[in-house]
């Protein structure tokens, strides 16, 4: 067995375990009804001398409400040609 | 009327589509925020001041506006994930071989070095906002990847808007990364869901729309390498292993107020793996998975395709 072979199978049985421990959905959904709308909603003060600083408000601002009561943008179905892709990069 | 423009920069693929607008200063702003992004927390840049603060060694350093702004994203991400995207990745993502623009990580092949070992946890991070004041500990490497791109999409929307003059609407992607501003055409934004972001917009597939907000793609299918020995590596990296996320997901897309959070969520359901319905269910945000063997998991008032809608292959769903 080689190092590469002896890592994987490492890796799988570790990764075993640490599945077992696996972060508990219901505190991520603890964190995530308070994570999502305070993201969107953060600011900070500093300098607006350069494009990205003067803009940071600008794109944070758009939502104080928890997404635990508001879902995300509306997304809907479309037909004809898309103006972009989204996938990996 | 609409106006397109494509080009590189930070390592990935330009799209500007520009609604009654000013494209060429819309441009313009556009990449001026992106090189005072590249310049803030690029981690392949030696002369960026993220470099700079992982190389600090434990001491005290304060930042300028724009990384501290990237900084408390990747925090709160980290937050409201429980650890499932981590900023403090970037010594694992390194050791697995990403340590340059993978532009030319793709056409190498080396040894990939594979160590079993936690990332440190962003706990480990001491950062006072109001000070602009960070402290990484020695043999911490901070990567904001997760987050960075989409406040950067996010940016460059407010930015190209604003640039674009009165009643125009924006639509910025950073590798398929999505934010919108502003007046959205008639219909909204379609964006065509692939598994490379590079694939033509114009193609065959599940098309959605957004008037608003934004919406990121995580993928372990592009940003990937194999080494000479055959062991293969993707970018998502697993906050509990140190290594690259297994994960029965191919691409997970996300919709969210924000790129920065849509992107964060994106990732967060490549880690979590099949936690991540349950999780995308409290989270209330609207997402597309697809799974290894192309089939596809809508949730959150995420549509289905039309049913005349031309067919993309399998993997893409």
């Amino acid at each position: 067995m080689n190092a590469i072979d002896k890592a994987r199978g490492d890796r799988s049985r570790n990764l075993a375990r640490l599945r077992k421990l696996t972060i508990g959905t219901a505190a991520l959904g603890v964190a995530a009804t308070s994570g999502f709308g305070y993201l969107a909603a953060m600011t900070y003060t500093g300098t607006t001398s350069s494009p990205a600083t003067a803009y940071v408000t600008a794109a944070t601002s758009s939502s104080t409400t928890s997404p635990s009561t508001t879902l995300g943008p509306a997304v809907a179905t479309a037909v004809g040609r898309g103006h972009v892709s989204s996938g990996g990069s | 009327m609409l106006a397109t423009a494509d080009w590189r920069a930070i390592g990935t693929g330009v799209r500007l589509v520009v609604n009654d607008g000013d494209p060429a200063g819309a441009r313009a702003a556009v990449e001026r925020v992106l090189a005072e992004v590249d310049l803030a927390y690029s981690r392949f840049r030696p002369d960026s001041e993220l470099v700079a603060l992982n190389a600090a060694r434990g001491k005290q350093v304060r930042i300028s506006p724009l990384l501290a702004r990237a900084l408390a994203g990747s925090l709160q991400a980290a937050r409201s994930t429980a650890g499932a995207v981590d900023p403090t990745v970037g010594r694992a993502l390194r050791i697995i071989g990403y340590d340059d623009d993978f532009d030319r990580i793709a056409g190498t092949s080396r040894p990939l070095d594979l160590r079993l070992a936690p990332v440190p946890g962003w706990s480990v991070i001491t950062f006072d906002a109001s000070t602009r004041t960070v402290r990484v500990p020695t043999d911490v490497e901070l990567d904001l990847g997760s987050t960075g791109k989409g406040l950067a999409s996010d940016l460059c929307a407010a930015a190209a808007l604003e640039a674009a003059g009165p009643g125009a609407g924006v639509l910025v992607s950073l590798g398929g990364d999505v934010a919108v501003a502003g007046t959205p055409p008639d219909g909204g934004w379609r964006i065509l869901m692939a598994e490379d972001s590079r694939a033509d917009p114009e193609g065959p597939g599940e098309v959605i729309a957004i008037e608003r907000g934004a919406l990121a793609t995580s993928s372990t299918t592009v940003r990937r390498w194999t080494s000479d020995e055959g062991v293969t590596a993707h970018h998502v990296v697993d906050p509990r292993t140190g290594l690259s996320a297994e994960t029965p997901w191919r691409t997970a897309t996300v919709v969210a107020e924000t790129c920065e959070a849509a992107n964060a969520a994106s990732t967060a359901c490549i880690v979590l793996g099949h936690a991540a319905p349950e999780w995308l269910a409290t989270a209330g945000l609207p997402a597309r998975l697809v799974a290894q063997d192309g089939s596809v998991v809508r949730l959150g008032g995420w549509p289905e395709p039309a049913p005349d809608a031309p067919v993309a292959d399998a993997a893409a769903g």
